[in-house]
Parts: structure tokens; sequence; C-alpha cells
């Protein structure tokens, strides 16, 4: 037989005594017999509501920020409208002032590009698990074999770097680590010379891969990992997940 | 009844955009609302957060209120608990906290409204202590079974089922302990948005 429940806004407004008689006595009579309903009761009961309770108000400035945001929202939304209503005209032009960029810009100049080779740092990192040949840089003879020690809060994390001087290669695997919704985690490469490189880890399942091939790889000094603000920081802040000291040849 | 009339006024009023109706509806629900909203989430600040939420949802769309399913102190409660359970559910480190603040107190109270997070979303906070330790957790708290169950049930002797307990919840607090650690910036984060 289908059971049916009291809906949890009667259950409250029994318990804060605001049901007119006959109500209330229906609600009375079905608590008796129905346990999730007390259960119900009882958790409401335990969080202290009760009728004519005094409760502690929130800070002053509360009710002045809500309803800040509130016309905030309101002003946004009138924003919007008028940008929708403008949009048309706007898109219009904007498609114009293209096409007379395009006609007075040289038709054989070379296209715009980002020079690697001017940058402090070259080197190159691959993160796309088919692009890696593991297999061959694990298995040079010249390669070393570094495991990679996780700090403190990180005891679930487990790595290994693979370092070759001979072909420039670092090879970097870790797994276990905790996935943060607004949180990154971020590689810090440490040169010799003490400048500090980071990028930003992709991380899958809990784990990372990545390859980073070039000359700079010969002056790596240390690794290092932490945990930073969604999109990386300029330099470490988070709580650190590990650090490696690379032994060149 | 004469008071259900009077707040339907309210939030007619505010749906008009009338600040005066806001601050008597605000003065008369917010520490109910405030309250509720704390002994669930069990920290001050994400309590403001989540009154907050409610009472600009009020402001939003004051018309929500059916006055058919009960008083607006009922509508309130109910909608503080769901939201106050929502950000248990987003923000774990918060979930994890409560956890640990409600596993310590050994008190089925504080885990009556705890209880009613999906099964999956305890699992996820709780995910990176080891399996016993985290089954043990689940049964023990969750689903309110005795020590003596448990270890029946997981095929272990008694003593060793109170230590996957104490060792879970030790490892709890580790991760609270990281999760604290990483919550200190974000202050800056919500004061930029």
């Amino acid at each position: 037989m289908k059971h049916s429940h009291i809906s949890e806004a009667k259950i409250v407004d029994w318990l804060l005594g605001m049901l007119p008689e006959q109500e209330k006595e229906d609600v009375s009579n079905h608590l008796k017999q129905c346990l999730e309903c007390q259960r119900l009761l009882e958790a409401w009961k335990n969080i202290g509501l009760k009728e004519e309770a005094q409760y502690e108000a929130p800070p002053l400035s509360h009710k002045e920020r809500i309803w800040a945001q509130a016309e905030a929202q309101k002003q946004t939304k009138r924003m919007r409208r008028g940008l929708r209503m403008a949009g048309g005209w706007i898109g219009a032009a904007l498609a114009v002032f293209l096409f007379t960029l395009r006609l007075s810009a040289p038709s054989d100049g070379p296209a715009a590009s980002h020079d690697r080779s001017d940058e402090p740092y070259r080197y190159q990192i691959v993160e796309q698990h088919t692009d890696i040949p593991i297999e061959r840089i694990i298995h040079n003879p010249k390669t070393k074999q570094i495991p990679i020690e996780p700090s403190a809060l990180f005891q679930q994390m487990d790595g290994t770097i693979w370092l070759n001087d001979d072909t420039k290669e670092m090879l970097m695997e870790i797994e276990g680590l905790p996935p943060f919704a607004a949180r990154d985690y971020q590689l810090w490469i440490i040169y010799t010379n003490n400048e500090v490189k980071g990028e930003l880890l992709t991380i899958r399942h809990g784990a990372a891969r990545i390859l980073i091939t070039g000359e700079d790889v010969k002056q790596f000094k240390q690794i290092k990992a932490s945990l930073e603000p969604k999109g990386g920081s300029a330099a470490p802040t988070g709580p650190e997940t590990f650090t490696i000291d690379l032994e060149h040849e | 009844m004469e008071d259900r009339r009077k707040d339907l006024e309210l939030l007619e009023k505010i749906a008009e955009g009338s600040r005066a109706a806001f601050d008597r509806f605000y003065e008369k629900y917010a520490p109910m609302v405030y309250h509720i909203a704390l002994r669930i989430v069990g920290d001050e600040v994400e309590a403001e957060d989540v009154s907050h939420d409610v009472f600009l949802e009020i402001l939003q769309k004051p018309h929500q209120f059916d006055p058919k399913r009960g008083s607006v102190q009922a509508f309130l409660a109910v909608k503080t608990k769901s939201r106050s359970l929502d950000r248990l559910r987003k923000k774990r480190d918060l979930l994890v906290s409560r956890l640990e603040e409600a596993a310590l107190t050994e008190k089925g109270a504080e885990f009556d409204f705890l209880r009613q997070l999906e099964q999956q979303v305890i699992i996820d906070a709780l995910t990176h202590l080891p399996e016993e330790q985290r089954q043990a957790i689940i049964h023990f708290y969750f689903h309110g079974e005795t020590q003596r169950e448990i270890a029946a049930a997981m095929n272990k002797p008694l003593g060793s089922v109170k230590s996957l307990i104490r060792y879970g919840l030790r490892n709890l607090r580790k991760q609270k302990e990281l999760f604290h650690w990483m919550g200190a910036g974000r202050g800056e984060e919500q004061h930029e948005a």
C-alpha cells in the first residue's frame, strides 16, 4: 500500500504551532504512525526550531549587501536588455569595420607569430598521452629515474620523474591527486640560476603526465608542485604537493 | 492567519520594489533563516552566504511563496535547509569539516540533516580515506549501525572496526587541515567577485 507523507512545510508549521486545530490534529495522528515523518520532525527540533524562539540575527551589514546585490542585478538585466537591442546595429558596424580593416592590410605581409626563441625559457611541453614516447624515454640507459616523495598533506600521491640530459627530456607522471573544483595544480620549475617558471598541470582522474623537452631541461635544478587558485599563480602560494631536487650528470 | 496575510502583503510590496517592505520582512525572518543555516553548515560566514542567497531569491522571486502550502516561516525554513545542503554538496571543504564536527560530537542530532545528502556526496567527501575506514565511518554515522553490526558485516573483529573509525576520523582531520589551509585565500576571491 502506498504511504503518503506530510509535506515538510506542514511539519515545520506543526512544530511552530502555526496550523489550524483540525490540521494540527491530522498531522499529530499521522506522526504517531509514521516513523519517517517523526524523524524529519526530530531533525527540525534538533536544529532548534520552535515556537516563540529567539534567534541570533546575522550581522547588520548583511541586509544592505543583499539589497545592493539585488539592485546591481536589476541594473545588469536592464543593461543587457539595452545591449540586445543595440546588438544588431553594433554587429553590422563591426562587420563593416573588419571588412575595411582587411582591405587596408598588406596582402603578402607575414602572419603575426609568437617567436619562442626570444623567450628566456626554451622548452616545450607535451601533455597528450599519445604524443609521449614513454617506452623510449624510460628504457633509455641514460635516463635517470627519480621517485617523487609527496609532502605530508598529499601522502596518497605517487609519482616518478625520468630525466635524460642527453635527449634533453624530462618526463613526469603523478597519480592520486585529489581534485579541487576551485584550485589548479601548478608545476614550478626552478633553474640553476634560481629563476622560477610555473606551468599549470592538466589533471585527469587524479593523474597527470607531462613531458618537457628542450635545452633548458639541463638547467632544471628543482621541480615543485603546489595547489594554486584557479588559473595559477605568479609564484607558489598554496600547499606544496612535492619538491624534487634534480641531479644532472 | 492574520500574520500570513501580512506576510503576503509584504511580499506583494517587495515584488513592487519596496525597500521598506523588504526591511520589515528581513528583520522578521533573517534570525530564523540564519539560525537554520548555521546549524546545518556549521560556519558563520557560510551561514551568512546561505541566508544571503535565500533573501536574494525572495527579492527576485517574491511570488514563489504559495500560502496554500504553509506559512512563510515554513517556506523559508525548508528553502534554507535546501540551500544549506546544496552548499555542503558544492563545498567539499565545508562538508568534510561538518562531517568531522558531527562525528566527534557523537550525537545523532548533528547528523539528522547531513544524512539527507546523497550517499555519493558523502562518499566523495571521504574519498581520500582508505576504503575500509570510509566504509566503517559511513556505516557507523550514516547508516546508524552499531560497531558490532559493522564488525559482522565487514567480517572483522570489533577492535579492528573501532580502530578503523578512529583512524578514519584522524585522516578526516588531516584532510580538513588541508582544506582549511587552502581556504585561506577564499576571502580575496569573494572580494573580487
